[in-house]
């Protein structure tokens, strides 16, 4: 008879791969700010998922060594924040298109500008889109095509993607004091070069925008501690039970099983909900909420604008994956760039050349592999997150 | 050059001595605090760099880091430290006497093994079942004595999410083994 004690039974190539994955997790936890709403992130995605899909497709990126760094506050709006309309006018409500034909733009805009200066102003907001001009280089063309594919078949003037909204109003305000230009004739222009705008598109007809197509207004009512006591943990913590009935473990023994490091958090983020330090989404317009975000602040009023709407940015976006490998094992995919600072995916550009040239290939690779299947393809492929929220909050 | 204990001092590259030895000191420090053999950390010391000597040979960087390395060879130098120091058996783990994961499991008939092998392959399946905070857990408490204080400034938890933690994890290794054909 011998006596084995379990940790002196492990070989040493496998102490040393846990040592030194130890090292590189406490290396990278000093260098990391985590903020509980990143990481809630992953308890209510925990809630939304084993409510909707199922146990095992809780999303743990907080296992990876990637350095989670803090995408700065959900919104970065104060409560006075204009925004950007359309002009109502007597030649029917106008809008700033985000591309003009180029015809359109010479001929009926700025030809027809009598003041030197505004005119100056409009073509320093609108670029040509020409992908056969010279002194473009290579990766510049293709960018270009890329963005604005209608430029392969007709050029056009495309609006600057930073351009705030005062400068938005005031170009309206010039197209309208300047033109004769009609909404149809605009509509028609759209038309020809097959661009829909948002304004048009009635796919956004009830979505409430902020300051731009990337910001949107939330109608929320939060969690209350009691609420989420009932609808997110007690049943995530039957859901566990359910899963893992098949060990035949009686039923006081469960409890001490159900451990996983989103039920840790979830109960670490339930005491920041009931000290009124986490805000987390119960209703959002109207409707219950299966998105994954949280606030962590004690003064919610500070992300609400004047209308007591909660300011929602899409971008900075941080896609991954995950998924289990052969061994079982579960694996995350992160997709929004490092160097080791803040993650960015800032922009919807950014998102397609990712969404192009890393996320579609890897996850083509997954699924002729069989790790993942065509729904989690569809999901992880989204072709645009601003649809993905609007279908989830305004459809 | 002797210290005034008599315990021959090694003279190591400083460079080493200077990235390694708060590790190893750390390492030593938590498994002789546990064992309440505070006063013996620097000749322990001392024994870990000559085991480094004897054994720097067998490193090989394909299988772990020289930190990793330095670390297996601290820890069971420490341990054995202790045990060759002991009068009686001391829980390196205190917080529970039935400690499976602190106390050795007897083979033979009714326990489940009989083979080290065979212990030694189970064991490292379960390790595989583990997520990786899991393992960080397990590492960080049963390799390297980690306090839970520690454990919760490391991992960035509160000091009883620690607790709650390595409670579950102790309960799902204990599982394993049990499915394994354990006797704990």
């Amino acid at each position: 008879m011998s006596k084995e004690y379990f940790t002196e039974n492990i070989s040493k190539e496998t102490l040393a791969k846990l040592i030194d994955e130890t090292l590189s997790y406490e290396k990278n936890k000093k260098g990391e700010r985590i903020k509980m709403s990143n990481l809630f992130k992953i308890i209510s995605a925990a809630a939304a998922v084993v409510l909707v899909i199922g146990f095992m497709n809780i999303m743990l990126p907080i296992l990876s060594n990637v350095n989670v760094e803090p995408a700065g506050p959900e919104i970065a709006g104060t409560s006075s924040e204009e925004f950007y309309t359309p002009v109502v006018t007597d030649r029917g409500e106008l809008f700033l298109p985000e591309i003009i034909e180029k015809s359109f733009f010479e001929d009926k805009i700025l030809s027809v500008i009598t003041d030197q200066k505004v005119a100056e102003k409009m073509q320093a907001y609108y670029t040509l889109k020409d992908p056969s001009a010279s002194d473009l280089t290579d990766r510049a063309k293709e960018d270009m095509l890329i963005t604005y594919p209608i430029c392969r078949f007709n050029l056009i003037y495309a609006l600057d993607p930073d351009i705030s909204y005062r400068e938005k109003d005031q170009l309206l305000s010039y197209i309208y004091e300047y033109t004769n230009i009609t909404r149809s004739e605009l509509i028609q222009m759209c038309v020809n070069i097959e661009y829909l705008p948002m304004e048009l598109d009635e796919r956004y007809k009830n979505v409430r925008f902020g300051k731009d197509y990337d910001t949107l207004l939330l109608d929320i009512e939060w969690y209350d501690y009691n609420t989420y006591f009932k609808e997110v943990y007690t049943p995530l913590m039957v859901q566990y039970n359910g899963a893992i009935s098949s060990f035949d473990i009686p039923i006081e023994e469960v409890s001490r099983l159900t451990d996983d490091v989103a039920l840790a958090l979830i109960e670490e983020g339930m005491e920041s909900i009931k000290e009124g330090k986490m805000y987390v989404p119960r209703l959002v317009n109207g409707k219950m909420n299966y998105h994954a975000f949280a606030v962590e602040t004690s003064d919610i009023s500070q992300f609400l604008d004047s209308n007591g709407y909660y300011i929602y940015n899409i971008y900075p976006y941080k896609p991954y994956i995950y998924y289990t490998d052969e061994n079982g094992i579960k694996q995350y995919k992160y997709f929004y760039y490092a160097n080791n600072e803040l993650p960015v995916v800032n922009s919807k550009k950014e998102y397609d050349y990712l969404l192009k040239n890393e996320i579609i290939p890897y996850c083509d690779d997954l699924l002729a592999q069989g790790l993942i299947t065509q729904l989690q393809y569809d999901y992880f492929t989204i072709q645009d997150p601003l649809n993905y929220f609007v279908s989830l909050w305004f459809d | 050059m002797d210290n005034m204990n008599g315990t021959p001092e090694i003279n190591v590259n400083n460079s080493f001595y200077d990235k390694y030895n708060p590790q190893i000191r750390a390492i030593v420090a938590r498994i002789l605090n546990n064992a309440n053999q505070t006063g013996d950390i620097d000749d322990c010391v001392n024994t870990v760099y000559l085991e480094l000597m004897e054994n720097l040979q067998q490193y090989n960087e394909t299988r772990g880091s020289m930190a990793a390395f330095v670390t297996i060879i601290a820890r069971s130098t420490a341990l054995d430290y202790c045990r060759s120091n002991m009068r009686k058996p001391v829980e390196l783990i205190g917080d529970d006497k039935i400690d499976f994961l602190s106390n050795p499991i007897e083979s033979g008939s009714g326990s489940g093994f009989e083979d080290k092998v065979e212990f030694e392959m189970l064991v490292e399946s379960i390790l595989k079942k583990l997520n990786k905070e899991e393992r960080v857990l397990f590492t960080m408490k049963h390799i390297l004595f980690y306090s839970p204080e520690e454990i919760a400034k490391a991992m960035k938890i509160r000091r009883s999410a620690v607790d709650m933690r390595a409670s579950r994890l102790k309960s799902k290794i204990k599982h394993f083994l049990i499915k394994g054909g354990i006797t704990v």
